[in-house]
């Protein structure tokens, strides 16, 4: 989001500890969500003790509470932080207050209905379906005021919202479900409470950097309307880091599902140092090219100029790729080379590996076509990236499918729907920045309120 | 050509009067001329279509249309936003029709049509057919790639160094009413009759085009040159010197580019009109030569001065008391508009001056609805040189409650075409004091030899000269026998060459002239 890209380039000048922290940010940022939710499923076990009869109600609360927060509150994280974005482009901050408190109230409600019904078409009893939906409620909460936090908070409180957060909801969880005895009850009071406390801390954070008098006319619900295809985006993207599984828990079962889930889940942590990179250099490098092209835009450049202009865009969303690539490629061959070792370390049986390595790659394919959705959504084209993304989701559900159908592992066709999802992806990226002049300009109704075009449609001769 | 039969069927008029922000929304000279005209020509049935900027504009008609008005339409050049509708829901409904024509590569005959309007200085049959051809919709113009595409390569060519911002929205301002008038279906009429170049002489031309019908173009003024005039004069076109740019402004590189495109592309528009038109009429050789000048064909352009009804205008003035001049002030009037175009501020600053050396009664009877910040400033003018006594503004008044109360009249415009006022005045034998512009001259010392021959009516002064003005206004202050000789002047030179029924009865001739002559932008289709 536009605002914090200074913040980061301060940090980055700072030396390694900065930079660090900047990167660190990133990574939160980008990936916590998801390394939140493989970190309380592995602690599960360790908190409330394997051999405990309840440890399957707790795995399907925390998965049904992470997979809702996921999939409803994504698409509404989508909406207000873009929306937020563009009140701060505008200058209109004081915009900004009231509808992010409203759109956080509106997460509550979506996010904990849908896991408490979950949790018990799942045939889990009332008070599983509370727990769930207390645990969705905050969750999908805590990302809500993440997403519009990374933009307005420095990073020192986004990364100490979270860390504390984390660290706290871990020693809850384990101090009553394992000292105090309170077992799942205990466990699930433990990490929403720190869920809550990470909550909290962002949104004083980000009420402190707003302006007392909030516009309280200021509405949210016109955003959806307006961002309706970036919502669309969002919940295909975040289904379609879900959908491999699902396909492959619904045609294959078993073990071989088992393992398709649980070798997804590791390889993915291997983009983890490519979305924190990603997350720094758009938000420095190319967020100042962006920006030096609009504004030269508006200020009145000549045509050569910002031909120019979106020539360096095109050449900064290359770099980007290449940059990205080779941060994803240097962590994927790695992890390749250690897959052996490092499955025995976790525990894998050896059928785990091949899926693994396939899913590597997938990951990082997954991890270059979000780079490109945010691209997309960095030009405005929402719905080449609504399409983008159904296309990621579609291939990834059609090639998983098809994989698991002629009886190859899902993995197969997972890593092939997200490498073509990424390719496709990344089409529509190089030929949206292609055209970013005529692209911006076209866009244009005749008519709105634009510096230029008011004084000259209402006042031209004759 | 002959007219129809009153009584037979309504299948199209026979006259099609394309006219631009004048009758019947407007009052003024031209408004006047086009009612007059029309009700002079009861046998012709006439269709009227007005060329506005934007639905709302216009919303009272200060005339009533004669009976020979079969049909009266209005076009316009903007669609007005819809009410309730918000920034965000004209992007969403430019966003849609972004996704329709984006990617649309297709060219079309009417932007290839308004390239060479740019680019090329000769209008040719090809150039009208494109116009006429109608394949651009206001979608695939305002959203269209081969529209952006036109608008980058007019850029590169035309204003390299302008705002690429600023000249979008130029360009899309300039040709968006071109776009949307030519898709208007026209009505079927035997004859297309424009009263000025600009949007709707192209329009009416490229209807005759299209129609195969002959097409007649009338400028009152220069349509072209009154541009020219109004980007002079226009804020908006006014640069920062320094170069910067702020909210509202362009810098001054820009200023210069945006106004040569837009003074280029208003000639172009006269080009094309004079180039398809069978007759190019003007109201006095001034005019006649500027048309030439602009790129009308000699051998096609005419004069047909305006004229006054005399009879009937002599029955009106005749019947009012006039003044008893003895022993009172003589009393100086100006009859019109209070606009900038009037130049009010000489007419004071030269009633000034004269009232130094002479007695005067100064009255601007006008409206002053149309620009009241002008007019406002006008009184200030007046009260600072402590003139309030001496020069009083009245309210417009019907004319027999005008002419019969002053001695003098004058005419300090920056522009005119051939002022009714002038003739009025000199039908009631009243000398006038007049700028040399349009007409004016013509009317007062006359046109012809025969005319020239009658001697003056008036006296023609420099423009924006007030010292000038106050010489020829205490001129004939001082000199009551030169005021009775110059008004005697000018009765018998409008009873002779500037009668109304003069008028009609050319225009009726020009209606009906046939076979028409070829024109160099006529086609067989």
């Amino acid at each position: 989001m536009a605002g914090i890209g200074w913040r980061l380039e301060r940090l980055i000048h700072q030396g390694i500890a900065g930079a660090t922290a900047a990167y660190a940010t990133g990574a939160a940022v980008m990936a916590l969500p998801w390394m939140l939710t493989t970190a309380v499923l592995v602690s599960l076990p360790v908190a409330i003790g394997r051999g405990m009869a309840d440890l399957a109600t707790a795995g399907t609360i925390v998965n049904v509470a992470y997979a809702v927060a996921l999939l409803v509150a994504g698409p509404v994280q989508i909406v207000i932080s873009r929306y937020a974005a563009d009140r701060l482009y505008e200058g209109r901050i004081r915009a900004i207050g009231a509808p992010f408190c409203r759109g956080v109230g509106a997460t509550f409600l979506i996010c904990a209905v849908p896991a408490a019904i979950a949790v018990l078409a799942l045939g889990l009893p009332l008070r599983s379906a509370l727990w769930g939906a207390a645990l969705a409620a905050a969750v999908g909460a805590q990302w809500t005021a993440l997403s519009v936090g990374n933009g307005l908070c420095s990073p020192a409180l986004v990364l100490g919202a979270v860390g504390a957060g984390s660290a706290l909801s871990f020693i809850l969880a384990a101090l009553l479900a394992g000292v105090a005895g309170l077992g799942v009850s205990g466990y699930l009071l433990g990490l929403i409470s720190g869920q809550i406390f990470t909550l909290v801390i962002l949104l004083v954070g980000i009420l402190r950097a707003l302006p007392a008098d909030a516009d309280e006319r200021a509405r949210l619900l016109p955003a959806f309307r307006d961002y309706a295809a970036l919502a669309g985006a969002g919940l295909a993207f975040n289904a379609s880091l879900w959908v491999d599984k699902l396909v492959a828990w619904c045609l294959v079962g078993g073990e071989t599902a088992a393992l398709h889930a649980g070798a997804s889940t590791i390889a993915w942590f291997s983009t983890i140092p490519c979305l924190a990179w990603i997350f720094v250099e758009v938000e420095t490098a190319f967020y100042r090219r962006f920006r030096e092209f609009y504004s030269a835009l508006e200020g009145g450049a000549p045509l050569a100029e910002l031909r120019r202009g979106a020539r360096g865009l095109v050449d900064e969303t290359a770099r980007l790729l290449r940059g990205a690539v080779s941060v994803q490629a240097g962590v994927t061959a790695f992890l390749q080379l250690a897959a052996d070792p490092w499955a025995r370390w976790l525990g894998l049986p050896p059928e785990a590996i091949l899926p693994y390595r396939l899913l590597l790659v997938g990951a990082g394919a997954q991890a270059l076509g979000l780079l490109g959705l945010i691209l997309l959504y960095y030009f405005d084209l929402r719905r080449e990236a609504c399409l983008a993304a159904v296309g990621l989701l579609l291939g990834v559900t059609a090639f998983t499918l098809a994989a698991s159908e002629s009886g190859l592992l899902p993995s197969v066709g997972t890593a092939l729907g997200c490498s073509l999802g990424a390719i496709l992806t990344w089409h529509r990226v190089f030929r949206g920045v292609d055209a970013v002049l005529q692209r911006t300009l076209l866009g244009q109704p005749f008519g709105a309120e634009r510096r230029g075009n008011r004084v000259a449609e209402r006042e031209q001769p004759g | 050509m002959q007219p129809s039969d009153p009584s037979g069927g309504t299948e199209g008029a026979d006259v099609c009067l394309v006219l631009e922000g004048t009758y019947p929304y407007v009052k003024g000279g031209v408004s006047t001329w086009v009612h007059d005209l029309i009700g002079g020509l009861p046998e012709f049935r006439f269709a009227l279509v007005h060329v506005g900027p934007e639905r709302g504009t216009y919303t009272r008609k200060h005339y009533s249309p004669p009976a020979n008005v079969v049909t009266f339409s209005d076009l316009y050049c903007r669609e007005p936003l819809a009410r309730g509708s918000d920034v965000a829901a004209l992007e969403r409904a430019a966003r849609a029709e972004g996704r329709r024509h984006a990617d649309a590569r297709r060219s079309s005959r009417v932007l290839h049509g308004i390239r060479r309007l740019h680019l090329e200085d000769q209008v040719d049959s090809s150039l009208l057919d494109d116009l006429a051809s109608g394949d651009l919709s206001v979608g695939a113009f305002l959203h269209g790639r081969a529209s952006f595409e036109l608008t980058t390569e007019l850029c590169e060519r035309l204003a390299p160094e302008a705002s690429f911002l600023d000249f979008f929205w130029h360009f899309r301002s300039m040709h968006l009413p071109l776009v949307r008038l030519l898709a208007a279906e026209p009505p079927a009429a035997a004859v297309y009759h424009a009263l000025c170049t600009g949007y709707a002489g192209l329009l009416a031309a490229v209807w005759g085009h299209r129609a195969g019908r002959p097409f007649l173009l009338t400028e009152h003024g220069i349509y072209a040159r009154e541009r020219n005039v109004e980007l002079d004069r226009a804020a908006w076109l006014h640069g920062t010197r320094d170069g910067r740019r702020s909210n509202g402004t362009i810098d001054s590189a820009t200023a210069s580019a945006l106004r040569t495109m837009w003074v280029r592309f208003f000639r172009a528009l006269a080009r094309c009109a004079y180039a398809r038109a069978s007759s190019v009429v003007s109201l006095c050789e001034v005019n006649r030569r500027r048309q030439i000048a602009d790129g009308a064909p000699a051998d096609r352009t005419h004069i047909v001065p305006n004229g006054v009804d005399v009879e009937g205008f002599h029955a009106r003035v005749r019947g009012m008391p006039l003044r008893a001049a003895e022993g009172l002030p003589v009393r100086v009037g100006f009859v019109g508009r209070l606009v900038p175009i009037k130049d009010i501020v000489t007419l004071i600053r030269a009633c000034f001056l004269a009232l130094r050396v002479v007695e005067l009664d100064v009255r601007i009877f006008g409206p002053i609805d149309e620009d009241p910040a002008y007019a406002r400033r006008c009184r200030r003018l007046v009260a600072k040189l402590g003139l309030e006594r001496a020069i009083r503004f009245e309210k417009a008044r019907p004319i027999e409650r005008i002419y019969p109360e002053i001695d003098i009249l004058v005419l300090t415009s920056f522009s005119e075409g051939q002022p009714l006022v002038i003739l009025e005045a000199n039908a009631a034998g009243i000398p006038v004091v007049a700028s040399d512009v349009g007409a004016c001259r013509e009317l007062l010392e006359g046109r012809i030899d025969a005319d020239r021959r009658i001697g003056p009516s008036g006296i023609v002064t420099a423009l924006a000269a007030p010292e000038e003005t106050a010489a020829a206004i205490a001129r004939l202050a001082r000199d009551s026998e030169l005021r009775r000789l110059m008004g005697a002047a000018g009765q018998r030179r409008v009873a002779t060459f500037y009668r109304k029924s003069t008028t009609v009865s050319t225009y009726r001739a020009l209606y009906t002239a046939g076979p028409w002559p070829v024109s160099a932008g006529a086609s067989s289709g």
